[in-house]
């Protein structure tokens, strides 16, 4: 059995993100965006990969509550939840961190609400980053999310 | 008409008189008839008003008294007055209104008549009042005549004198008019004086002389004029003055000639002279053209040069640009090629770490993941030496490019400078063509004046010359009208004589 865990790092406006590579499915450089009507903000809209219909939720207004086209190139993480299909946006894909589970430490800052969103945090190039739990993420209603505040964890 | 008054004037003159009298007559007798009715309509009022008066006062008792003589003195009344209007008896006393045909009204209080001051004023104050004694009783009474003061109608009188006024002045205008014209006219004298019987006794006496008088007059008065019309003309100061004259008018002649002749030297001189500044003209147009032509034409072509080689250096910058470019957008290219790679092995580590992943392949995603970080990293290194190349470029070509515009400029200002100086120049020559024009121009109207001048001097002397030849004329005939006169007079004073 494999004891190592694998987090790829990925960065969402400015802030830096980990995540657990077995929640994504696939890391994908571009696809065509179609919009939804009357939907919350944080649905972007519909992607086609290869056929299936993926829903696409963005991740820079869920935890910061703004969205701000900083960067043009954008990544689209698909998770592997099957039954929903949800992938999220952000700006760059940075690195895959090799950890053993004894490096992911507590977050201590913060409400207990936003913490049940993350798994924990590591250290990548001298900096503490925060190891988001997608799977949760798919599984909460929308307005609830839009309740939460998760600045205390990022920032 | 006219003729009809003045026959009958007399007969006019006696109708107006008539009219005169009977329009004075008509207004005495209407301002007499008016005053009588006024007279009467007031004196009618006046009564009444004072019988009322009687009958308040108080006086009228104590005076009145019915007694004897009020009958005696009714029946005198009765015979002396037309009519007795009233009788009214008060006590003893009567009170009667009596009027008479005139239109005056008696009022008589009979018997012991006394009245009071104050009665008597009242009726002072309004009527003649008159005290009578009547002679017939030997008790007296009251007697008080009611005559109004007279009151002409000033209007209606007016009116009639202006009447009359008319009349007369209408009817002696008239007279003076046709008195004016029988002066001045002598329409009517065929009327007044028998003129066809003279006439036949004239010619039957007397107009056979009269006609002979008449013309012996005529002739007279002919003779007398001839001779005072010659005395007024003297006819050798005339002769003399001819003379001067046709002297005057032959020297007029002469100088006219010469005019004519110095004219066409002048005019000779002045086209010398225009033919000679038309040639100036077209030399100083072509020394000004050729001196610019030159020095303009070089400078264009070395200008047309600088244009060349700038735009040579211009594609030769272009070409190194576009190769610029060329680099760049491949390191572009070379950059997404490892973004891609990186892309892909990062999806191989996530297919590798699945449970059902291989290890060896997670440790080639690994690689390629490093390769393509590095890639990355040297395409970043690449594009900043890129840039710094480009800076440096851009630098020595704004250098290279501010120089060669300098230049130019410099170039293009020379030139404009050498264009002013011939412009300048050319405006001047200009300038002189100008006022050679100009002069040109005045010397030829100068030529024409000279030429119309000409003209009218040939005329003059050509009107000089028939005057002379009349002036010769004239004294001829003169000659001959003079010894004609001479002989005339003689036998006019022969006729005279005669007659």
């Amino acid at each position: 059995m494999r004891t190592n865990v694998e987090i790829l790092v990925f960065r969402v406006g400015e802030t830096i993100l980990g995540v657990n590579i077995r929640e994504i499915k696939e890391v994908l450089g571009e696809s065509k965006i179609y919009p939804l009507p009357n939907v919350s903000e944080i649905i972007l809209g519909n992607i086609n990969v290869r056929g299936t219909i993926w829903v696409l939720l963005d991740l820079k207004r869920i935890l910061l509550g703004e969205n701000k086209d900083g960067s043009k190139k954008k990544y689209f993480l698909l998770t592997k939840d099957r039954e929903n299909k949800v992938a999220f946006l952000c700006d760059e894909i940075i690195d895959i961190l090799d950890i053993t589970p004894g490096e992911i430490q507590r977050i201590e800052n913060g409400n207990k609400k936003a913490k049940s969103f993350f798994l924990g945090q590591v250290y990548y190039n001298n900096r503490v980053i925060p190891i988001i739990n997608l799977k949760k993420i798919t599984q909460t209603d929308l307005d609830k999310l839009s309740e939460i505040n998760f600045e205390e964890i990022i920032r | 008409m006219k003729k009809y008054i003045f026959d009958n004037f007399k007969k006019i003159v006696v109708i107006s008189a008539v009219l005169i009298f009977l329009a004075s007559f008509l207004f005495f007798l209407t301002l007499s008839d008016y005053q009588r009715d006024r007279l009467l309509l007031e004196e009618y009022k006046l009564s009444h008003r004072l019988i009322s008066q009687i009958f308040d006062h108080n006086d009228i008792e104590k005076l009145i008294n019915h007694g004897e003589g009020s009958e005696y003195i009714l029946e005198k009344l009765n015979s002396s007055f037309d009519s007795i209007e009233k009788s009214f008896s008060l006590g003893r006393r009567d009170v009667i209104l009596a009027e008479k045909k005139n239109g005056a009204f008696f009022l008589i209080f009979v018997k012991g008549m006394n009245p009071s001051k104050e009665f008597k004023k009242r009726i002072k104050d309004d009527f003649n009042f008159r005290k009578i004694p009547f002679k017939g009783g030997k008790k007296y009474f009251l007697l008080i005549r009611f005559t109004k003061k007279f009151y002409p109608s000033f209007p209606k009188a007016l009116l009639f004198s202006f009447v009359i006024l008319f009349f007369v002045i209408t009817s002696f205008w008239i007279v003076f008019k046709e008195r004016e014209k029988k002066f001045d006219v002598f329409e009517n004298i065929e009327r007044l004086l028998p003129i066809k019987d003279l006439e036949g006794k004239l010619k039957r006496e007397l107009g056979f002389y009269r006609a002979i008088e008449a013309y012996i007059r005529k002739v007279n008065e002919l003779v007398l004029s001839i001779s005072t019309y010659i005395e007024q003309v003297n006819l050798e100061n005339y002769k003399e003055k001819m003379k001067e004259i046709y002297e005057f008018s032959l020297k007029l002649y002469d100088d006219g000639d010469k005019i004519l002749a110095s004219g066409d030297e002048v005019s000779s001189e002045i086209k010398s002279i225009l033919e000679k500044t038309d040639k100036n003209l077209e030399t100083l147009g072509e020394l000004s053209k050729k001196n610019l032509k030159d020095v303009l034409d070089k400078g264009r072509t070395f200008l047309e040069e600088l244009d060349l080689s700038i735009q040579k250096i211009d594609e030769t910058d272009n070409e190194l640009r576009n190769l610029l470019n060329n680099s760049r957008n491949a390191i572009n290219n070379i950059v997404e090629i490892a973004e891609q790679t990186h892309l892909i092995s990062i999806n191989a580590a996530i297919e590798a770490s699945g449970e059902e992943g291989n290890k060896r392949f997670s440790v080639v995603a690994g690689e390629m993941r490093k390769l393509s970080v590095e890639i990355k990293n040297a395409t970043v290194v690449i594009q900043n030496s890129f840039d710094i190349v480009e800076k440096s470029f851009n630098k020595e070509r704004l250098i290279l490019n501010d120089a060669l515009k300098e230049s130019q400029n410099r170039l293009k200002e020379l030139l404009n400078a050498v264009k002013e100086s011939s412009d300048k120049r050319e405006s001047l020559f200009r300038n002189l063509t100008l006022e050679l024009r100009e002069t040109k121009f005045l010397l030829n109207n100068l030529h024409s004046k000279v030429e119309a001048k000409k003209k009218v001097i040939s005329d003059i002397n050509f009107f000089v010359k028939t005057l002379s030849e009349k002036i010769a004329n004239l004294n001829n005939s003169y000659e001959k009208s003079f010894s004609l006169l001479q002989r005339i007079e003689k036998k006019v004073s022969e006729v005279k004589k005669n007659v």
